[in-house]
């Protein structure tokens, strides 16, 4: 019976999930909230159990005393009422304004695992996975791609034109959407989108035949369905990649300028969202009306998404924190002249650069909840790409020089953290392949090093023959990836029927598998370490 | 409204909050219930006593973001439970009841009862990595267990399975 992983998918989404599921739920919910209050019920009747006791043996004790010294030595003292703990249907809490503690600070410490030196002037930097776009500015800004190695990826661009990019590129899972248009004084007229694979580093162009009257803003949106929506000042149009379509879908005259600094795209919708003093608006494309989203009471001067559910902004050293409706959910007073800001993924903490000096901007992270307040590198750019991860940019003036950093953060510093730092560099006697081998094509890459590395063994003796049997891709790491192999491998030596395999005939040892680590250096593909579990 | 935000108000006590947090979850929740025990009413049974779980404890859990990765654990826990309460009562029936497997077991065997046969670790990892799409690291952060740990799990339950199978049904 043939049966792959997409089927086993499908019989668990499959799975009819009954009408009663809710009637159950309801009920453990119901279950729990007795608990709950038999708990917070019986925790105070301890309490004034306890304080009774201790009453009656100061009473006890009082009247030993009184009857020793007189009154005079008798202090009467507050009476002590028993906390009846949180209520079981409290409020949600309004934000108030009230006075902020003042946090804990804490110097947070990083492991750099990479330096990537870069030209001066890069900005807007993306992270997706081991790639990061950026931008250099010319007269109009040129996108750059390179790889956690350091590796770049020259981005395809219409025949004839020098500057092949606008600012607004947007990453789908592995894929780069961006807009090329002619630069000053170039031609031809026309507008290209291209959508970028990092998987097989190709690049599908799309021709977009814009009638005159309009012309796309810089920054437009891709929907996970693959329909690309762009503004202008005339109107709408949305882009269908799948059939190459283009299509009007709004026209209006647009009131309001957009700008890379003041708007940001919705994260999942295709809404743009823009401030102007103190109102942060709302515009939808589709119908070409803005609507006031939230009403700060002072400027704002930037604004950036928590998450698809929560947007945060900056108004003079107040962040609020806003949900989908554009209700005020919490305040914080944070440092006087912050900018940048941003989250670490997962942590309800804040980021933000702060000025120290007259060029020099240094990183502050604040975890509210906790009132901690981490302080880290001077930097002129950063972006978090894990919990754990940032990357950070910086320009040096005198030596004209600029360095994106990847660190890994320390959370509790001077507990000596084991920081695993992936790096390798491969030695003389390690199969290896440069790195522009088979165009990035993972598989390829662990077949053929794997290949290799059985033909050496083979040339030595050590085995008689061997069948490669499949290359399955596991996950890409920082040091570079990892595979399973399934092989066959024909030997005297008994060792090879260790670990999983079926003993075959004439020494050979069928179906083994092994998983393995296929690392990057500077220059190379390397084979790593081998490892596999018994049946 | 992000799960953050649910996760805050519902250890506040607001049980709307809660309810939406398992609403979102429940038909993961369930189906994974049902993958390990192959029976409505005792998958019912365990999801009603991981939600009873999850509400009782929430102020217990640190970090709000990990809400759904707390709440996947306990559901894992408690089917784990479940299946080692129910080898308990199946162990005396066993030997009397259950038909003999015949020689040609892996021409009859399905792929999911072959996920069934694998002992629960394995067949944990499985389940995380195939059914719920999660990366090895977030199947190692459900499962407490460092990526390596996790990395020989699944390869001894892929392994397994194409040992139970005969077949190469990965490559399909």
């Amino acid at each position: 019976m043939l049966k792959d992983v997409s089927a086993l998918k499908k019989e668990f989404e499959n799975i009819q999930v009954p009408q009663e599921l809710d009637l159950f739920i309801e009920q453990a919910i119901r279950k729990g909230r007795r608990f709950n209050t038999t708990g917070r019920i019986f925790k105070p009747l301890v309490t004034v159990a306890s304080i009774i006791l201790v009453f009656a043996l100061s009473i006890s004790t009082t009247f030993l005393f009184i009857s020793k010294t007189g009154l005079s030595g008798c202090v009467r003292e507050q009476p002590v009422i028993p906390d009846p703990g949180p209520a079981i249907e409290e409020p949600i809490p309004k934000p108030k304004p009230k006075p902020e503690p003042e946090p804990r600070v804490l110097a947070l410490e990083g492991t750099d695992i990479r330096t990537l030196e870069l030209i001066p002037t890069s900005h807007n930097f993306r992270v997706n996975d081991q790639f990061i776009s950026y931008y250099i500015p010319a007269n109009i800004d040129v996108l750059y791609l390179t790889d956690i190695f350091g590796t770049d990826y020259p981005l395809p661009k219409p025949k004839d034109i020098r500057m092949p990019t606008t600012e607004g590129a947007v990453w789908r899972g592995d894929k780069l959407y961006y807009l090329s248009m002619p630069g000053i004084d170039e031609g031809p007229e026309g507008f290209f989108l291209y959508e970028y694979s990092t998987a097989t580093h190709t690049a599908t162009e799309h021709k977009l035949n814009f009638p005159d009257s309009f012309y796309p803003e810089e920054s437009f949106f891709v929907t996970w369905d693959g329909e690309v929506f762009f503004v202008g000042e005339t109107g709408t149009y949305k882009y269908t990649l799948a059939n190459k379509t283009l299509k009007k879908v709004a026209e209006f005259n647009l009131d309001w300028q957009i700008s890379s600094w003041s708007s940001r795209w919705h994260p999942e919708k295709p809404l743009l969202f823009y401030f102007e003093g103190n109102k942060l608006w709302c515009f939808d494309p589709q119908s070409g009306k803005s609507t006031v989203f939230y009403q700060a009471p002072g400027a704002i001067s930037e604004f950036c998404w928590r998450d698809s559910r929560t947007l945060t902004l900056l108004r003079g050293n107040q962040l609020e924190i806003l949900d989908e409706n554009g209700r005020l959910l919490n305040s914080h007073r944070i440092c006087e002249g912050a900018r940048s800001l941003g989250w670490v993924p997962e942590r309800g903490m804040a980021s933000y650069r702060v000025p120290v000096g007259s060029n020099a901007y240094q990183l502050f992270v604040e975890d509210f909840e906790n009132e901690m307040l981490y302080t880290y590198r001077d930097c002129d750019d950063y972006i978090w790409s894990s919990v754990n991860e940032i990357w950070t940019y910086s320009e040096d003036q005198e030596t004209g020089t600029a360095i994106l950093v990847l660190s890994r953060i320390n959370w509790e510093p001077g507990q000596n953290q084991k920081v695993e730092i992936p790096y390798f560099k491969s030695r003389e006697e390690d199969p290896k392949l440069p790195l522009d081998y088979a165009q990035g094509d993972n598989e390829k890459i662990a077949a053929e090093l794997f290949t290799l590395h059985m033909e050496d063994l083979k040339s030595q003796g050590s085995i008689t023959d061997f069948k490669l049997l499949r290359v399955v891709f596991e996950q890409e790491e920082q040091w570079g990836f990892f595979v399973c192999i399934d092989y066959s491998v024909q030997s005297s030596d008994e060792s090879w029927q260790s670990g999983n395999g079926e003993l075959g005939e004439e020494g050979w040892v069928n179906n083994k598998s092994n998983f393995i680590n296929i690392y990057r250096d500077d220059d190379y593909y390397v084979m790593g370490s081998q490892w596999s579990t018994s049946p | 409204m992000d799960i953050e935000s649910l996760v805050k108000k519902a250890r506040l006590g607001n049980d709307d909050a809660f309810y939406e947090l398992i609403q979102q979850r429940k038909e993961l929740l369930y189906r994974t219930a049902y993958a390990y025990v192959k029976k409505q009413e005792d998958a019912l049974d365990i999801v009603s006593d991981t939600v009873y779980k999850a509400y009782k404890s929430l102020r217990k859990l640190k970090e709000p973001a990990f809400f759904n990765t707390w709440l996947t654990r306990i559901l894992i826990n408690c089917s784990l439970d479940h299946l080692k309460k129910q080898k308990r009562i199946m162990l005396v029936k066993e030997i009397a009841d259950t038909p003999e497997r015949t020689k040609d077991f892996s021409e009859n065997l399905d792929l999911r009862q072959a996920v069934d046969e694998l002992d629960d670790k394995c067949r944990t990892v499985i389940i995380l990595k195939y059914y719920h799409d999660l990366t090895i690291r977030e199947v190692a952060e459900i499962m407490q267990c460092p990526q390596g740990t996790i990395k020989s799990y699944l390869h001894r339950a892929l392994n397994s399975l194409r040992v139970d199978l005969k077949e190469d049904w990965l490559n399909a």
